[in-house]
């Protein structure tokens, strides 16, 4: 059985009285393309069907096969394209990426429990590794009518405005970026020294080391001080009434 | 809005889109939208061998979401200007 769950394809066996996609209460079905063929990674073709557009998602329903069809929303999209009939004999075609955001080592969500994504990996789950191997995140739809394609694209970059990530997960417009350190405080500092002034400039007044993480601060550090100073009285006065301060 | 805006002033320059799968897309920019949706013209996979069948793809469309980098063209990236946008946008201004 083909595992197209692994790769953000869900199953779609049941339909409505009519044939078409089982939608959600407030889900609308916004176009519908006929003569579709489905292709699933390198070559697993699910002969023709209808491709069905909803805000959300795509449904796609085999015409020969009552209980065979597939869906998938569109933020598990990464890129779509119109791969055209060029040097390679295969047909006009929507290419697909998904990306189901599964972290197996940065790869597609190939296999499980994290072998390198190269595919190269040597390590155990080898069997789970040539089955996944066989199964990149890759789709194909086929129309029969080559003019279909551009429609077809169209549909698809509609779709991924439609279905923004929401920032529920994400704290603010900085989250998920990522950047150097040093680089960012070196930034700063120039821009300290380009008259840019502002927030930045006066809490690093003239240390621009100032917010850097200095490994020999900190309580471990104060306490060796604190340690230090305690030893060193100690020693001066031995008829000290004894009270360290503060420890 | 920053890099949205920063990225216009980039269409018709190449540009190579590494997504966070590590499909990397070399092309020019067409266009980009405010969720950093981009689309590339007359593009070429660097890691052709992976993706044999986008060997035909001419014009796609990357999910913003899914990209890790946009790799500029040097000479085309006015550094200073970025550093001011970037101050501006991040004291909230």
């Amino acid at each position: 059985m083909l595992d197209a769950e692994s790769i953000g394809l869900l199953p779609a066996s049941e339909r409505d009285a009519q044939g078409g996609p089982l939608l959600d209460e407030d889900e609308a079905l916004l176009q519908q393309f006929e003569r579709v063929q489905l292709v699933i990674g390198a070559a697993a073709d699910q002969g023709e069907g209808t491709l069905f557009i909803t805000e959300g998602r795509i449904i796609w329903l085999s015409a020969a096969q009552q209980d065979l069809g597939y869906s998938c929303d569109f933020p598990t999209i990464a890129m779509h394209a119109v791969a055209t009939d060029a040097e390679s004999s295969q047909r006009p075609c929507l290419y697909l990426q998904l990306d189901n955001g599964c972290d197996d080592g940065g790869a597609f969500g190939l296999g499980s429990g994290g072998s390198a994504s190269s595919g190269n990996s040597a390590s155990g789950s080898e069997d789970s590794e040539e089955e996944a191997d066989d199964l990149l995140p890759e789709l194909r739809l086929i129309p029969a009518e080559e003019s279909q394609l551009e429609a077809l694209f169209q549909a698809f970059c509609e779709g991924a405005e439609r279905n923004p990530d929401t920032s529920d997960e994400e704290e603010g417009e900085g989250a998920g970026f990522f950047y150097n350190q040093d680089e960012a405080l070196a930034g700063a500092a120039q821009g300290m020294a380009l008259g840019g002034g502002g927030d930045v400039e006066e809490l690093l007044g003239e240390d621009p080391s100032r917010f850097e993480d200095d490994e020999e601060e900190g309580e471990e550090a104060e306490e060796e001080q604190a340690a230090t100073v305690e030893v060193q009285q100690q020693q001066a006065g031995s008829n000290a009434s004894g009270h360290p301060n503060g420890c | 809005m920053l890099f949205y805006s920063y990225f216009k002033t980039l269409v018709g320059k190449e540009v190579t889109v590494e997504l966070k799968n590590d499909l990397a897309i070399t092309g020019t920019l067409h266009s980009v939208d405010q969720y950093l949706n981009i689309k590339l013209n007359s593009i070429r996979v660097v890691n052709e061998q992976k993706y044999p069948h986008m060997l035909s793809v001419r014009n796609c469309f990357v999910r913003g979401s899914v990209v890790r980098y946009v790799q500029l063209p040097p000479g085309s990236v006015d550094v200073e200007l970025l550093h001011d946008a970037t101050r501006r946008e991040a004291r909230g201004g």
